[in-house]
């Protein structure tokens, strides 16, 4: 199975005390009786420096072990030209959605990646989520 | 069955491929043939990395020593749009909640 994985979702994994933590301890147990080792995760170069960012926030080594680990078990696609201007055209042409040019870049990237779920715990993904067809893991 | 077949390559590309193949122990055979096949399964030439639940359980013991070795530290790091766009707090002051979006399609693990 085949995971984009979002910022929100990847901050807990890196620091325990995050309030997403139970629901990420959840989603990944269900994940390792129903699919064991055949996992895939996908995610972009924003969205993991997003995640650097708030690591960092917590102190220098908690960022350089998420990136490590991420680098590790993901596969982070740089953001191309492209993506980054239809993602841009999206944030611009929806007034009414909350979702950030990142968000729009990843459904973008998720869905030419062929992932099949989203994980992730930011309510303003979720449209982006359903409306790319792709399942919520939250 | 094989095809054989011929390919002018760049003097300095073919030089560092054929270093790094020998020194990964791949034949460049191989290593053509298996960018090849990605290309037409739409995957990246480069082989993704593989997550594994072993590698998965050693992160979460060394994020758990290093939270303990940190001490009390905030538990909303997570709401990126709080933290680096401005937004206001997730959940019911934004009038968004994951409980409302899952109502439609709860994850159902047995379901591939």
């Amino acid at each position: 199975m085949r995971i984009f994985l979002d910022a929100s979702a990847m901050v807990p994994m890196e620091l325990p005390q995050d309030q997403h933590r139970p629901r990420l301890d959840v989603v990944m147990r269900r994940l390792r009786m129903a699919h064991g080792d055949n996992l895939e995760f996908v995610t972009t170069n924003w969205t993991l420096y997003e995640a650097l960012a708030q690591a960092r926030r917590r102190g220098w080594q908690a960022s350089m072990q998420l990136f490590q680990r991420i680098e590790e078990l993901a596969d982070i696609v740089p953001v191309d030209e492209s993506t980054e201007v239809e993602a841009l055209h999206r944030f611009l042409r929806w007034r009414d959605k909350s979702a950030s040019v990142v968000d729009y870049a990843n459904a973008l990237v998720a869905q030419a990646r062929r992932c099949q779920a989203v994980l992730s715990f930011d309510a303003d993904f979720v449209p982006l989520t359903a409306a790319a067809g792709l399942r919520l893991l939250a | 069955m094989s095809t054989r077949f011929t390919v002018v390559l760049d003097d300095e590309l073919y030089r560092e491929t054929k270093v790094r193949a020998a020194s990964d122990g791949v034949a460049l055979k191989e290593l053509v043939e298996g960018a090849l096949r990605a290309y037409l399964a739409g995957e990246p030439a480069v082989p993704r990395p593989r997550f594994s639940w072993e590698k998965w359980d050693r992160w979460q013991d060394e994020a758990e020593a290093l939270d303990v070795e940190l001490g009390p530290g905030p538990d909303d790091l997570s709401d990126i749009k709080y933290h680096l766009y401005g937004y206001p707090k997730a959940g019911a002051e934004r009038g968004l909640t994951l409980k409302l979006a899952e109502e439609p399609a709860p994850y159902n693990a047995n379901q591939r």
